[in-house]
């Protein structure tokens, strides 16, 4: 058929066509017939190159896959080596929260077992925790390497040894170990079955992006900025309160508020990193204290009062209308139980009015209120060496309904380590630091209130103490300030007033503050001899409790001028602010 | 059954003896690669999405599903309905593009997309096998019709077309189709200085679209230099090439998947040679190539022009945007999106293959052009199985 014309059967455009074309002395016929052979040649150049860039492709393939500087297949068995080099973790005083122990992996070639049962047996005599069934089925097969028991001691390892069967096989496998069990787990973390580390400090020494440095390790060990004594005293007395409380869990952080070193965290329920702590569940592997992000309700109130107060939108003498309900759109602020009276920025805070504190809030403007609160680093991820941070969840709008609310802690979710930073702040003379577990370099930080407004802050929190929702710390003698927060926790169908959470943010010593610290108690309930569910009811013993434990191992005095709370002169408020 | 002998009269045993069953064999592998490579690259895509693991994977079964039915049925069509169902869809199409300007919905800054009984539906991508099919009905005429000037009124649709998808903008299906026509011009027999005058006026078009598409511009100068960058897709594809060597990390274990945004659809092929590795990245480069050539061979075997005209500017049309998807996986061309047909995900470009595929399988069958059918509308009169084709073969 090739080359060869056919008749043509049908003719377009009937006779007048065929007429002119006659006229013209063409044959449409030869006509069609030589484009077609034209196209027909003109195809073959399409074949060449479409061969010819498909082969580039295919090469272009090869080149990228396994040409250049080899594949990366290679890199990838490569990992677990760093298990010889993983430092041990200590304390700042040095006391070991992480290390080595020498451990043995145990396998056999199932070719050369000659009897199971008898194999099985001298095995389970040795190591009383192998998984008898498994044993068996393995040593049945007829594999090269079948692996037999993970983590064996080396008394064990001799054991076997002796033994003295080549069918069995061991190997050097050294395990992560922590001499304090769960007392610091959320912050140390834990390693995976390949001493890779899977959480906190420990996912850090796999993932950090520039090798430690030789100034941060002190002999193979690192110091973080833990001190295990203040860790076990908060942790104690947390758990003690969440006893009696029956509080479904809490969290507490200690911070130094001149570096942002961090002294103690604890999150509550925790876990035992030695003991295969991935089976723990999310309830006890999740951080509360940096990975958990709660509306924290009146501790808020003190940064919308550092904010009128810095920007200058109002001076500390003056007063709010604070006794009749303020209507936002359809939504309506009101205080539980608020003073009927004019109040001033500092009673705000101290009575913590919901009114008084939208009234502060929308004194400024929108852009003002939401960079005050972009500079506290509360509306970024915050920074802190281990992997479980978040980022916090804001308003999807920011209009006046949004800035009222979150003026008084609801509708804006942070972290309570965010909380402790940007309230650290609030009470140290104005300066942010930048939180951090490992202490190798200089503190990072940035002016974010004068130091006058920062007075102010001191004198409104210590206020708190001595007149308002925290009273319950005022006998401390190591001058406690601070701020409480009741909030109701949000639940599927809105508020749940029965699911409360309260928090207190406070620094210890009033005039001179050098420790900061959150501590949140989640649901706790009403009991026989409390009053109320409030936060002053039981977050604030509580913190009173760990501060009076932590301050004499932090090297804090009793304040000179202390006296027992009875013999307190109590000056109205307003004599004090 | 249907029995299937080869002196069967009936239209599918017709249709069995007469279709090219390797081209054929070669679609359905590569839809069965798309199958697995939805369900390796889509789940992660949908859990990041926030919506159910297998929103992705059901929705394409069901459209692969559509897909081969819909190209089945065509491959049945004659070439007279091949080229009628081009002309009512394609202006069925230009009518939805134009809709689109109006009510379409718009997504990541273009009107492309038109909302029919739940579906989005893209009419550009239906609109391209039409308009190639009807150019080419164009340019036969040519040698048919002294009367006509059919090359003329083939660029009238050309310039037609331009301005519709200019003005989503869809600067990239624009460029596909004119590239297609370039060749079909070519191949119809256009003078080598009419064509050399196209590549000037293109290359002048291309500096002019560059200076006035920010986001042209913006992709072009990361490709020619990367240390501007925002090349994240591009790096991330080149590590997955790297990631997988010569047998893949095994399906599942692929990384790229999960930090590409666009690892179901347009970087699908990266995500293939990923968990698969070489051996499979070529072996579809491989069957792509020689469903084109088949192709390619069959119809320089027509005795035709416009069936030769429309088969191969379908296989062009195919064949450019598998090698622009495959060129910008590895490097080789600044990022356009375009998906990697019958592979990637996506429901439009999926029909729209399918049509595509179906009317090249139709035009390759053997009883087609070999036989000079026809190639104009005078055929309405005369039934063709008692003209031409003596197997029957009319629905």
């Amino acid at each position: 058929m090739r080359g060869e014309v056919m008749p043509s059967l049908i003719r377009p455009g009937g006779d007048l066509v065929e007429a002119t074309n006659a006229q013209l002395g063409i044959r449409l016929g030869d006509l069609e017939g030589h484009a077609v052979d034209i196209t027909r040649r003109r195809i073959w150049l399409a074949v060449w190159v479409f061969t010819l860039i498909f082969t580039l492709l295919g090469a272009r393939l090869a080149h990228l896959t396994v040409g250049g500087d080899g594949p990366m297949t290679v890199k990838r068995n490569t990992q677990p080596q760093v298990a010889q080099e993983r430092p041990y973790i200590v304390d700042r005083n040095g006391v070991l929260l992480a290390t080595q122990i020498s451990a043995y992996n145990l396998g056999a070639d199932a070719r050369k077992v000659e009897d199971v049962e008898e194999m099985v047996a001298a095995l389970a005599a040795i190591l009383p925790g192998l998984n008898r069934q498994k044993a068996t089925r393995f040593l049945s097969s007829n594999r090269r390497y079948v692996e037999l028991m993970k983590g064996l001691t080396p008394q064990q390892y001799k054991a076997v040894l002796t033994l003295g069967n080549p069918a069995l096989k061991m190997e050097k496998a050294d395990r992560r170990f922590y001499p304090h069990g769960s007392l610091a787990s959320h912050m140390l973390g834990f390693v995976g079955s390949d001493m890779q580390g899977l959480a906190g400090l420990e996912f850090f020494l796999d993932r950090s992006l520039e090798p430690l440095s030789q100034e941060s390790l002190r002999d193979g060990r690192l110091p973080v900025t833990l001190d295990i004594r203040v860790q076990h005293s908060v942790r104690a007395e947390l758990a003690k309160s969440i006893k009696k409380f029956s509080a479904t869990g809490g969290s507490a952080i200690v911070m130094d508020v001149e570096n942002g070193n961090i002294l103690s965290m604890v999150s509550l329920p925790d876990f035992d990193p030695n003991l295969k702590p991935w089976n723990a569940g999310h309830q006890r592997l999740f951080n509360k204290a940096t990975l958990g992000t709660y509306e924290l309700g009146s501790v808020f109130k003190i940064f919308t009062a550092s904010m009128v107060l810095e920007t200058g939108a109002a001076a500390p003498e003056d007063t709010f209308q604070t006794s009749l309900p303020i209507s936002i759109g359809r939504h309506e602020i009101t205080d539980p139980h608020g003073e009927k009276r004019p109040l001033t920025v500092g009673e705000i805070v101290v009575h913590s009015s919901n009114i008084g504190s939208a009234q502060l809030a929308l004194s400024v403007t929108p852009e003002v209120h939401w960079g005050f609160l972009e500079r506290l680093g509360l509306i970024d991820k915050p920074e802190l060496e281990i992997p479980e941070l978040t980022n916090p969840q804001l308003p999807r709008q920011w209009g006046e309904v949004e800035r009222a609310t979150s003026s008084y802690g609801y509708g804006i979710s942070i972290s309570p380590l965010q909380a402790l930073v940007a309230g650290a702040a609030m009470v140290n003379g104005g300066v942010m630091y930048r939180p951090r577990l490992i202490n190798d370099d200089l503190p990072l930080g940035v002016r974010v209130i004068s130091e006058e407004t920062s007075t102010h802050m001191r004198q409104i929190m210590r206020a708190v103490v001595t007149h308002g929702t925290a009273k319950n710390a005022r006998n401390s003698k190591f001058m406690i300030l601070g701020k409480t927060g009741t909030a109701r926790m949000a639940g599927p169908g809105g508020y749940d007033s029965s699911r409360l959470m309260t928090s207190f943010l406070g620094a210890f010593p009033a005039h001179s503050p050098r420790y900061a610290f959150i501590v949140i108690l989640h649901e706790p309930q009403k009991i026989d001899g409390v009053y109320g569910t409030g936060a002053g009811w039981n977050v604030v013993p509580l913190s009173t409790d760990i501060v009076e434990r932590i301050a004499p191992l932090l090297g804090v005095m009793p304040h000179p001028a202390y006296k027992p709370a009875d013999n307190i002169i109590l000056h109205k408020v307003r004599e004090v602010l | 059954m249907i029995g299937f002998g080869r002196t069967d009269r009936h239209f599918l045993a017709n249709w069995w003896w007469t279709i090219d069953r390797w081209l054929l064999l070669g679609i359905v592998f590569l839809m069965i690669v798309g199958f697995v490579m939805t369900f390796a690259a889509s789940p992660v895509i949908a859990h990041r999405l926030e919506i159910d693991t297998y929103h992705f994977a059901y929705r394409q079964i069901v459209f692969l599903a559509m897909a081969f039915v819909g190209m089945i049925i065509v491959s049945l069509l004659e070439p007279v309905q091949i080229r009628r169902l081009a002309m009512g869809l394609g202006v069925m199409a230009l009518g939805g593009v134009l809709l689109t300007l109006m009510v379409g919905s718009e997504i990541k800054g273009s009107t492309r997309w038109l909302r029919v009984l739940g579906f989005s539906l893209q009419p550009s991508e239906f609109l391209k096998p039409c308009f190639v099919v009807t150019v080419a009905w164009c340019f036969a005429m040519q040698n048919t019709r002294l009367d006509v000037s059919g090359r003329l009124i083939g660029f009238a649709l050309l310039i037609v077309t331009c301005i519709l998808l200019s003005l989503q903008p869809d600067i990239g299906q624009m460029i596909l189709l004119t590239l297609v026509w370039a060749a079909m011009f070519f191949l119809a027999g256009g003078s080598y200085l009419f064509l050399s005058a196209m590549s000037v006026t293109g290359l002048a078009l291309l500096v002019f679209l560059y200076q006035s598409f920010p986001h042209f511009k913006f992709r072009l100068d990361r490709f020619l230099d990367p240390s501007l960058g925002g090349t994240y897709q591009t790096d991330k594809a080149l590590e997955a090439f790297k990631n997988g060597g010569l047998f893949g990390t095994g399906p599942g274990d692929g990384k790229i998947k999960h930090v590409l945004p666009d690892g179901h659809t347009d970087y699908v092929f990266a995500v293939a040679a990923e968990e698969f590795g070489l051996v499979v990245g070529l072996l579809i480069i491989f069957i792509f190539a020689a469903i084109i050539l088949r192709s390619l061979v069959s119809l320089r075997d027509s005795r035709d022009h416009w069936v030769q005209l429309a088969g191969t500017g379908l296989i062009i049309l195919f064949g450019l945007q598998t090698i622009i998807n495959m060129a910008v996986n590895l490097n080789l061309m600044p990022p356009k999106g375009m998906t990697l047909p019958f592979i990637s995900y996506g429901g439009s470009s999926l029909l729209a293959l399918a049509l595509t595929m179906g009317m090249i399988l139709s035009l390759t069958r053997h009883s087609s052009g070999q036989k000079r059918i026809l190639s104009d509308g005078s055929a309405d009169e005369i039934p063709l199985h008692k003209t031409l084709n003596l197997k029957g073969g009319v629905l």
